[in-house]
């Protein structure tokens, strides 16, 4: 998302949005906005605040820390999908097209229901299970096995990978996505679980795990640099290794 | 539109995000989907080449009207593109497997490598149809 204009202060940039309005039952459409450019290194976040406060407050998309950390203004921007707040305007080409998350249910305008996303991630069971006695202090790790968190502790399960893939799309009803193999791959490689035969026996599915087809997508879109596929595949190995 | 068959129920009435018609084409995406393309294309070219053999074995008039087919444009053009459709499939096959066991598992690598199996179309292309054709 480079190929775009320079944008420097005092600077007009256009936008193409996506917008719905259950209320008026009218088909979605792309509305056009013109906003200036008021400071250096401003987000696309600041473009879509811009035109709620001064042009139109009907415009509706979620948003929250504005700074990469909640995953709340998670869209796709410019075909690709990836957090507003951290998207930075310098570079995108123009007229910068803004849509929902794909494949999703739209609420209004660029908010969409996430229900079915939080339903899968929650159907991994994502907190620690132990069987043994808690220890009085806390569960120790070495700095190897912390280490094996790297990489996967970081999603903040804003959906952007989930939504980029196109298996997701057509099966999400039983595929159960990047984001949430991701953080069960987290609970498979902490050391301190002591639910992994359960893990990845509830995983060994046909459409569950085995939907994924390499697309890569997921890796494209995380804003967090995480690779999704990566972690696919290690509960692939994960599953062939419990076996011997 | 359509509604997505796993969005709750009490969003039937909504409209879905675009999808496929938006998302912008990542190298990525467009090898793994090309590696489904060229299996079914090798199941139906496994299909061609097991008739052709069978007719050839029928009788010996056969084998003459079979390679007078095969040097005909017909024949040569599903030759170029069963080799074609056979390199990358291989090729891409290969990436698949390494990736199964772990090899080229960064960002960055997975990228490159879908770069490098996608080269494999062009050059294939050239290679065989100049050995086809020249």
């Amino acid at each position: 998302m480079t190929d775009g204009p320079t944008t420097t202060l005092g600077t007009t940039i256009t936008l193409d949005i996506f917008r719905y309005h259950p209320e008026q039952g009218k088909k979605p459409i792309m509305q056009r906005f013109h906003v200036t450019i008021n400071k250096s290194g401003m987000k696309l976040l600041d473009a879509l605040n811009s035109i709620k406060w001064h042009q139109d407050n009907t415009l509706t998309y979620r948003r929250s820390c504005g700074e990469g950390v909640c995953g709340s203004d998670g869209v796709n921007i410019n075909g690709v999908n990836g957090l507003a707040c951290i998207t930075p305007i310098e570079g995108l080409k123009q007229p910068i097209e803004i849509r929902p998350l794909p494949g999703m249910s739209v609420i209004r305008d660029l908010v969409v229901d996430m229900t079915h996303f939080f339903d899968q991630y929650r159907s991994i069971k994502p907190w620690m299970q132990t069987t043994t006695p808690t220890p009085e202090h806390e569960h120790l790790q070495t700095p190897r096995e912390r280490q094996q968190l790297n990489g996967l502790y970081e999603c903040i399960l804003c959906g952007c990978c989930t939504t980029s893939c196109p298996s997701w799309w057509w099966n999400g009803d039983k595929f159960l996505g990047p984001a949430t193999l991701l953080q069960a791959n987290r609970w498979i490689q902490d050391s301190r679980d002591e639910a992994t035969e359960e893990r990845l026996e509830h995983l060994e599915d046909n459409f569950k795990l085995y939907r994924c087809h390499q697309i890569m997508n997921c890796m494209q879109a995380c804003p967090k640099s995480l690779n999704p596929t990566k972690a696919i595949n290690e509960i692939k190995r994960a599953i062939v290794e419990r076996k011997g | 539109m359509p509604t997505h068959p796993h969005h709750h129920a009490s969003s039937s009435s909504r409209p879905q995000s675009p999808r496929l018609s938006i998302y912008r084409w990542q190298t990525t995406m467009i090898a793994s989907i090309l590696h489904r393309i060229s299996g079914g294309m090798l199941i139906i070219s496994m299909l061609v080449s097991i008739y052709l053999f069978s007719y050839i074995i029928s009788n010996t008039e056969n084998l003459f009207i079979t390679i007078d087919w095969m040097r005909s444009w017909q024949g040569t053009l599903f030759l170029w593109l069963f080799g074609i459709t056979a390199t990358y499939h291989w090729s891409n096959g290969l990436r698949f497997l390494l990736l199964d066991y772990g090899i080229g598992e960064s960002r960055e690598r997975m990228k490159q490598s879908a770069n490098l199996v996608l080269w494999t179309i062009p050059l294939s292309a050239i290679t065989l149809g100049t050995w086809l054709w020249l």
